[in-house]
């Protein structure tokens, strides 16, 4: 190739390149997200001024001799500053655990995971307990950061070491990774998605950032950009993850959330629920919810399962039937004890069954002529099925016997059409 | 807003011939747009730098280069195989290929920084004092690179047949 040729042998060269559009709303979308980080670094660079000013008119020492570093010792006319709403920059809202914390956009949503941990769309994911794993490929420009506890998990990728607040923390490089998949029934080039975890040596807290982001470049960046939000609050604490992976003594669930509210320095306000069946003391929820960032001694709202009310709360009831168009969940006991009306067509079945103490006293009066009780005398739920033989309305009224009186469970009016 | 709309005007205008730059640089398709899009949105993040600049597609083409480069170094330290389909051919574009296929081998036994320059100079079409600017050296620099270029090229057999197509 001699120089005079090269351009056209170049033209020509590049004229074989299929071209696809470009896009030009990623790169809006990614510009912005990099602006917005560009901010936040110089809005952290000023709160650690803050806290180095903060933390010199401290005077820190045991509960017993002096204030408390929730005391803070400051002259009268010096203003006094939150250093930590100083640290989350407009439309961010911080997720902690313990008093480790990371700043996430605020329309994050939190949990927003299909099949155990694939995020459908930007989120949190804390305190998940119970992953249904099953395959679904992360959508393309989608972030999330996993917050929890634990150390490092994968010891093949390099680490950088460096400090949070005052805290040691390590760094994975970050990685990434092609997921192929099949589009048309060809191999499609597989999007990639890149992630890193940061952990704190001291604190029992973890931070792990995804980004499916495309190109990887971008991924990259957002990965860095997620974890340069963590920090370290200076007297505030998430409110603890209540979720147990175990089975094992749930009815003492409760019982340990609370202990832990109160090594959190939290109070705690113990509402109940019934959930016929099911041991009490088990933890149904918690408000505000786990990761959420509140003062010390502040109070969360603890809901657990309630001790036995009667004998009706020591069993879980249930209806279903095989009529086409019902809800393919089954009724259960608290809706039975509302007094459901439900419809099924003449020709179909619907029976009622039980589980826990004096189930097998389980009995269902019939009041109306439009249900008879199926004639299927080694069926499962005999003599507490029935089928519609004719239009109308009867109600079951399902009860059980304890000490030799009928408790009534509930009422369940079926209307049957033709 | 007037930043976006002038963004989008000169990615509208410019995005095919950057593509193709970033594949003569040695870039597979696919790489070249992912290269191009991290390029230019880093542009447009300074967008008031490129409005500055006395010469946008000069300045373009710089981050360009930085983008390619940096992306090559990264590969380079162990990062995943991009498995490329080879390309469906018709019979009539056979010669196309060939050149093209040709040009690419030709390419590929230049440095990186000849390969560059190549570019820069015969498909950009910038001088050698703006690609002095844009790749950051002595504009003698920039000769020397070319004339190695240049007889790396003439010596190559492969797109000796090609002559006078």
């Amino acid at each position: 190739m001699s120089e005079p040729e090269i351009p056209d042998l170049l033209d020509r060269a590049a004229a074989r390149v299929e071209v696809g559009p470009p896009p030009i709303g990623a790169m809006l979308r990614d510009a912005s997200r990099v602006r917005r980080r560009r901010r936040v670094g110089l809005v952290a660079a000023a709160a650690a001024v803050v806290t180095v000013i903060g933390g010199t008119a401290y005077v820190v020492g045991s509960p017993d001799d002096g204030p408390s570093p929730q005391d803070p010792v400051v002259a009268p006319d010096e203003p006094t500053i939150d250093a930590d709403a100083s640290r989350v920059p407009d439309g961010y809202r911080l997720v902690a655990v313990g008093s480790a914390a990371i700043a996430v956009p605020a329309d994050w949503g939190t949990n927003k995971v299909q099949c155990g941990d694939t995020p459908t769309q930007d989120t949190v994911v804390i305190d998940l307990a119970v992953l249904n794993m099953c395959a679904r490929e992360r959508p393309r420009g989608v972030e999330s950061v996993n917050v929890g506890h634990g150390s490092r998990t994968d010891v093949a990728r390099d680490l950088r070491t460096y400090e949070i607040d005052g805290h040691r923390v390590e760094v994975e490089e970050t990685t990434c990774a092609e997921r192929a998949f099949i589009r048309g029934g060809k191999r499609d080039r597989g999007d990639v998605v890149c992630s890193a975890t940061l952990w704190f040596a001291d604190l029992d807290a973890s931070f792990s950032a995804s980004s499916s982001t495309q190109p990887e470049a971008t991924a990259r960046a957002n990965v860095e950009e997620i974890l340069s939000h963590v920090l370290v609050l200076d007297d505030e604490v998430g409110v603890p993850e209540f979720q147990e992976v175990t089975t094992e003594g749930q009815e003492r669930g409760g019982e340990r959330y609370v202990k832990r509210l109160e090594e959190a320095g939290l109070r705690a306000e113990v509402v109940t629920e019934q959930r016929p069946g099911m041991k009490a003391g088990f933890v149904l929820g918690v408000d505000p919810a786990p990761g959420t960032v509140v003062a010390p001694g502040s109070t969360v709202q603890v809901t657990v399962i309630g001790e036995p009310q009667g004998p009706a709360d020591e069993l879980s009831v249930g209806m279903n039937s095989d009529a086409t168009d019902w809800d393919p969940d089954a009724l259960d006991s608290l809706q039975i004890r509302a007094n459901p009306t439900v419809r099924i067509k003449v020709g179909d079945g619907i029976w009622a069954y039980a589980h826990g103490k004096r189930a097998r006293t389980l009995a269902g009066a019939l009041d109306g002529d439009s249900l008879e009780i199926d004639g299927w005398t080694d069926g499962p739920n005999f003599p507490h099925s029935w089928r519609a033989v004719r239009p109308g309305r009867t109600t079951i009224t399902l009860t059980i016997t304890a000490d030799g009186e009928e408790v009534v469970l509930g009422r369940v009016t079926v209307v049957v059409t033709s | 807003m007037q930043t976006e709309q002038e963004f989008t005007d000169y990615v509208a205008s410019r995005w095919p011939r950057l593509v193709r730059s970033a594949v003569l640089l040695g870039c597979t398709p696919t790489e070249a747009e992912d290269v191009v899009q991290s390029a230019l949105t880093r542009c447009l993040v300074g967008w008031s730098k490129v409005r500055r600049a006395d010469d946008r597609d000069a300045y373009v083409h710089k981050v360009l280069v930085n983008t390619f480069v940096s992306s090559r170094r990264r590969r380079w330290t162990g990062e995943r195989p991009v498995a490329v389909l080879p390309e469906q051919v018709d019979g009539d574009e056979t010669d196309a290929v060939d050149t093209a296929d040709a040009v690419q081998r030709s390419l590929a036994k230049l440095s990186t920084d000849q390969r560059i320059a190549v570019v820069l100079r015969y498909y950009v079409h910038l001088d050698e004092r703006q690609m002095a600017e844009v790749l950051g050296v002595a504009p003698g620099t920039v000769k020397s690179r070319l004339s190695r270029a240049l007889k790396v090229l003439a010596a190559d057999p492969s797109l000796s047949e090609l002559r006078g197509l």
